[in-house]
């Protein structure tokens, strides 16, 4: 475990991101680091990741100010800090998902699926998320049939 | 509550025409996907693509699927390959109409003995829950439902509606096998 209480971790552009070692071991990823080696030192070395250190940023912010505020300001400050554009909420998502931050990968998700509700039908929804349409006329054909219980 | 067909008491043994496998894999229920794992890590050099925003692979696409309502999902399968094979996956459609009821009166693992083998949760929901929850079925069902529940159903299942719909899956399932033509769909 790691002797100080603050732990430097390094990203991939060479930023380095000083973190109360409780906040930083919401990652499971790097509890398991911490786990696996002793010295800080190395801590840092092995911490070679994540190409945008923003990402790591925003990610540090979100558990850091999850740690902070009370349960019932919580739902506010969250809603508030998910509702960014398309790019930022990906960053966010790669982010939660290579440190493995549950509640920060919730957060997202959960805003991710508020966009899919929020759109009207399947043309929408491809172009939002940037999708091609890989089915063939009639593969697609059955499908729609199949889901037609949905369309009433 | 009477019921118009056998009572299915999922406390006790399974019914005799339902076999619960030793264990719980693949070939076993082909259309059931193994237990969630840990979530795979998107690859050490992630540049992003050029097309499309969301780069979702199948794991984190099912993440965020968790989050979505049965039209949603039933929406998303449309949406191109991948999606449709994520949006199949029957956690996804577990979580939906578990999400129905409060108590089921048994354990999720036993629901899952039964249901899985009568066509699994998609099934469920877009043959008999979603028609049986809107007050007003649009397009009448082939077969006229016993009038046991009032015409609103309840906002929250219990122990008895949920063992009505699984009776009835049953039931219908045995009935269809019966060489009744006339139910096309």
């Amino acid at each position: 475990m790691l002797l100080s209480k603050n732990s430097a971790l390094e990203s991939k552009d060479n930023e380095i991101f000083e973190v109360e070692e409780s906040i930083a071991i919401q990652s499971e990823l790097i509890k398991t680091m911490t786990t696996m080696v002793n010295s800080k030192a190395y801590v840092n070395e092995r911490n070679q990741m994540v190409p945008e250190a923003r990402c790591r940023k925003q990610a540090n912010y979100h558990v850091e100010q999850n740690n902070k505020i009370v349960d019932e300001e919580l739902s506010d400050w969250e809603s508030k800090f998910f509702e960014v554009d398309m790019d930022d909420l990906h960053e966010l998502f790669m982010a939660a998902n290579y440190l493995e931050i549950e509640s920060l990968l919730n957060g997202v998700t959960k805003r991710v699926g508020d966009f899919i509700k929020a759109c009207k039908n399947v043309e929408v929804i491809r172009q939002t998320f940037g999708i091609n349409n890989d089915f063939a006329a009639q593969q697609e054909e059955e499908i729609r049939k199949l889901n037609s219980w949905n369309h009433i | 509550m009477p019921f118009p067909f056998f009572t299915l008491n999922l406390n006790n043994n399974l019914p005799p025409t339902v076999k619960a496998p030793a264990s719980f894999n693949e070939t076993n229920f082909p259309r059931f996907s193994l237990p969630p794992t840990k979530l795979k890590r998107v690859k050490e050099d992630p540049e992003p693509e050029t097309e499309g925003f969301m780069n979702l692979d199948e794991n984190l696409l099912y993440e965020v699927l968790k989050h979505v309502d049965a039209r949603t999902l039933a929406m998303a399968s449309c949406v191109s390959k991948l999606w449709l094979k994520t949006a199949r996956d029957e956690r996804l459609w577990e979580l939906i109409c578990t999400g129905h009821w409060a108590n089921i009166g048994c354990g999720t693992q036993k629901l899952r003995y039964v249901v899985l083998p009568l066509g699994g949760f998609r099934r469920l929901h877009s043959r008999y829950l979603w028609p049986l929850s809107k007050p007003q079925a649009a397009s009448p069902l082939p077969w006229a439902p016993p009038k046991i529940i009032n015409s609103k159903p309840p906002a929250r299942w219990g122990k008895d509606e949920v063992h009505l719909f699984l009776s009835l899956l049953i039931s219908i399932q045995y009935y269809e096998k019966m060489h009744f033509t006339s139910r096309r769909r």
